[in-house]
């Protein structure tokens, strides 16, 4: 390979991760906006969806019997976990995000991580053989089964299905800038994010609008993680504990409150990771070192993120 | 009532003593109910206390008039518990190595509360400064054959001078900022000792070398009993000096000045306090006996890995603070007692440990925000404490 194709090879990997990262990064940003609460128990969320959608994909079986086509049953595979994990969500909100998002911003942030430590651990008691880890069954291999599954171009090697789970995300998160940016319910978001008081008096119904925000946020992890499982193919209880610090770095760096931030921050530290592992001497092993300490310089140095706004200190 | 010294001198004994005995025969009865009676009879107390009124508000007196007395007799109560523990509880080593690692916890847990409580400057990674102190004892006794008599103090001041790292983001942030930078900062800690060969990478360091104190070999049993008493008595007496000097501390002024800077930081900047000064004392003096406790663990333990200073742990020590009520001392022992005690009994469900601690923070965080023994308003002079 030349270092073209390597250069290309290692971008594209970082890509892959990065849609996934932005995805999740997106949640904790709406849940920021409309809760004022920096939502820990989202990277476990984004593992409950990784479990619901591999039982469902598991039950593919049953669920071809009951007459479903192969597309169809996929969009379903898709559909019903984002419901699922969209209604798990709420309720994680109802219990305990929202009770404690009225108290010191630390205690809620405390208590979200304890949260997620509690499902984490749950899933690992009480899923069958929860603690190991699990291989995530692949879904799109029918689609190119006529075709080698992979393209060679310009030296490297591209999998049909990576492109195919690439653009599910860019999709998706198109879709999403569309709906905050452009419809009813999206303007009612932004407005509890910027002034739920005001929001209030204008007729929103803040309850409501928390509850969507959560669902469509906890839905998104959801289809991050499908898209997780089928990129790296095997999953495991306590992989949400780094995905949601990633996702809220990344949403951190590319500035809280701002999905396009969510989608730079997340590749910002996807393409870090990626090139330190690839150029810094054993940087495998300390990529995540590296993309956290860039998070970190990113905090000191300009706390508000990329794209996001001045914060003044309100006293 | 009257001020019959003696008397209340009588009854504060007489209460400790009923609690120590009650602690010893819980350690004897191997049994869970053990814990199911110990809630009712809690229960009994609470719904007692609001009953009789009058005669708790009297014994809280005894013990507001003779807080040297009640120390010294608790002091004098927990000197005498190897002994006394080995005649009442047949499996008492293990209960000893149980109450040393609480000891342990605790000092960790007053370091924290002290940044936390105190000064709120929310540190997420006191388990990396745990292991800081751990590691740094580790690797000196083993490559460099030191005392632990030295080991321990540098313990402390490597995690005190790891922890300047966080000099910058402690002035430029706050608040959930600064608790992301260090969770982020335990996160790459953990990672860190997994790839680093020179401390063992995943295996840990082995074969730490057992605390030897001015030619005392603490792995020598004295008077018949275990070994584990010498670790016991050092535990208790660095227990004794982190309350000592975390006692003086809170009460003085430098005291005062943190609680300001929690309270309103730019209120504090205004009347000419100089927060982020303030901010890195704390963060010092913390660490310092995070590291000091990691030290000892490690000498105790003899071997360290990196699964011992994950978040988890983090989220342990951080739970104990805020069990107890942050920001008050006694609430910090009591939390530790809670926490690294009775998840000992409850060994049939130890899979589910770490569940509630999770559950537990959350339930905390929801209905007593302020943890079992919220602390109370400084109180500077009589008279205003009549006029409230």
């Amino acid at each position: 390979m030349t270092g073209f194709s390597v250069v290309v090879q290692i971008l594209f990997n970082g890509i892959m991760l990065g849609i996934q990262y932005t995805m999740i990064a997106v949640g904790f940003t709406l849940f920021r906006g409309v809760l004022n609460v920096l939502n820990f128990s989202h990277g476990d969320v984004f593992m409950v969806g990784a479990f619901v959608s591999m039982t469902l994909i598991s039950s593919f079986g049953v669920m071809s019997a009951a007459g479903f086509s192969y597309i169809g049953l996929i969009i379903a595979i898709f559909i019903l976990s984002m419901l699922i994990v969209g209604i798990i969500g709420v309720i994680f909100e109802r219990l305990a995000v929202k009770p404690v998002s009225k108290g010191p911003v630390t205690m809620s942030l405390l208590a979200t991580l304890g949260l997620g430590i509690a499902i984490r651990e749950a899933v690992r008691l009480f899923y069958p053989r929860g603690s190991e880890s699990k291989s995530f069954p692949e879904l799109f291999h029918k689609l190119f089964a006529g075709t080698k599954g992979v393209f060679e171009f310009g030296g490297v090697i591209f999998r049909y299905e990576n492109i195919l789970i690439l653009i599910i995300g860019i999709v998706v998160v198109f879709i999403l800038a569309f709906f905050i940016n452009k419809t009813k319910m999206g303007l009612a978001i932004r407005a509890v994010a910027q002034d739920a008081e005001c929001a209030l008096m204008m007729g929103v119904n803040k309850d409501l609008i928390i509850d969507v925000t959560f669902f469509i946020g906890s839905g998104l992890a959801a289809l991050a993680a499908i898209l997780y499982g089928l990129y790296y193919n095997t999953i495991v209880f306590n992989m949400g504990a780094l995905a949601g610090v990633i996702g809220l770095s990344a949403a951190v760096v590319g500035g809280l409150g701002n999905i396009y931030g969510a989608i730079i921050g997340g590749f910002v530290f996807s393409l870090t990771e990626a090139l330190s592992a690839a150029f810094i001497p054993r940087g495998s092993e300390f990529m995540d070192v590296v993309a956290f300490g860039v998070v970190i310089l990113f905090l000191i140095f300009r706390p508000s993120g990329i794209l996001g706004e001045k914060v003044f200190e309100r006293v | 009532m009257k001020k019959n010294g003696f008397f209340n001198k009588f009854i504060v004994a007489l209460v400790e003593l009923i609690v120590y005995f009650y602690l010893l025969i819980f350690f004897r009865i191997e049994s869970v109910w053990i814990l199911v009676a110990t809630i009712l009879i809690l229960g009994v107390i609470l719904y007692l206390s609001r009953k009789f009124k009058k005669t708790f508000d009297y014994i809280t007196d005894c013990f507001n008039k003779n807080k040297n007395f009640a120390t010294f007799f608790i002091i004098i109560l927990m000197l005498a518990f190897p002994f006394i523990s080995k005649l009442i509880v047949p499996l008492y080593i293990y209960w000893l190595l149980i109450i040393i690692q609480t000891f342990i916890f605790s000092i960790v847990a007053l370091g924290l509360n002290f940044q936390a409580g105190t000064t709120g400057v929310m540190n997420l990674s006191s388990a990396a400064f745990y292991g800081v102190g751990a590691y740094t004892a580790g690797y000196l006794a083993i490559h460099y054959k030191l005392p632990a008599a030295l080991t321990i103090p540098i313990g402390g001041i490597a995690a005190a001078i790891f922890g300047l790292i966080l000099f910058i983001p402690i002035f430029r942030t706050r608040g959930q900022y600064f608790a992301l930078i260090t969770l982020a900062f335990g996160y790459m800690f953990v990672l860190s000792l997994n790839n680093l060969d020179f401390v063992g990478g995943p295996q840990g360091l082995k074969n730490i070398p057992p605390i030897n104190l001015f030619g005392y070999n603490f792995q020598k049993a004295p008077f018949g009993t275990h070994f584990y008493v010498n670790y016991y008595y050092l535990a208790f007496i660095l227990l004794l000096v982190a309350l000592l000097i975390f006692g003086r501390l809170y009460n003085s002024w430098i005291g005062l000045t943190l609680n300001y800077i929690r309270d309103d930081e730019p209120a504090a900047k205004g009347c000419g306090v100089s927060t982020n000064l303030w901010k890195l004392v704390t963060l010092l003096i913390g660490n310092f006996f995070m590291g000091v406790g990691g030290a000892f663990y490690a000498h105790m333990i003899g071997f360290i890995s990196p699964p011992n200073f994950t978040l988890t742990i983090s989220l342990l020590i951080i739970s104990i603070v805020l069990l107890g009520g942050s920001d008050n001392i006694i609430g910090v022992l009591v939390g530790a007692f809670i926490l690294v005690l009775v998840p000992e009994k409850l060994r049939v469900i130890t899979e589910y440990r770490v569940m509630l601690y999770g559950l537990l923070i959350v339930l905390i965080l929801i209905f007593r925000p302020k943890g079992l023994i919220p602390f109370k308003e400084r109180i500077y002079h009589e008279s205003i404490a009549k006029e409230n």
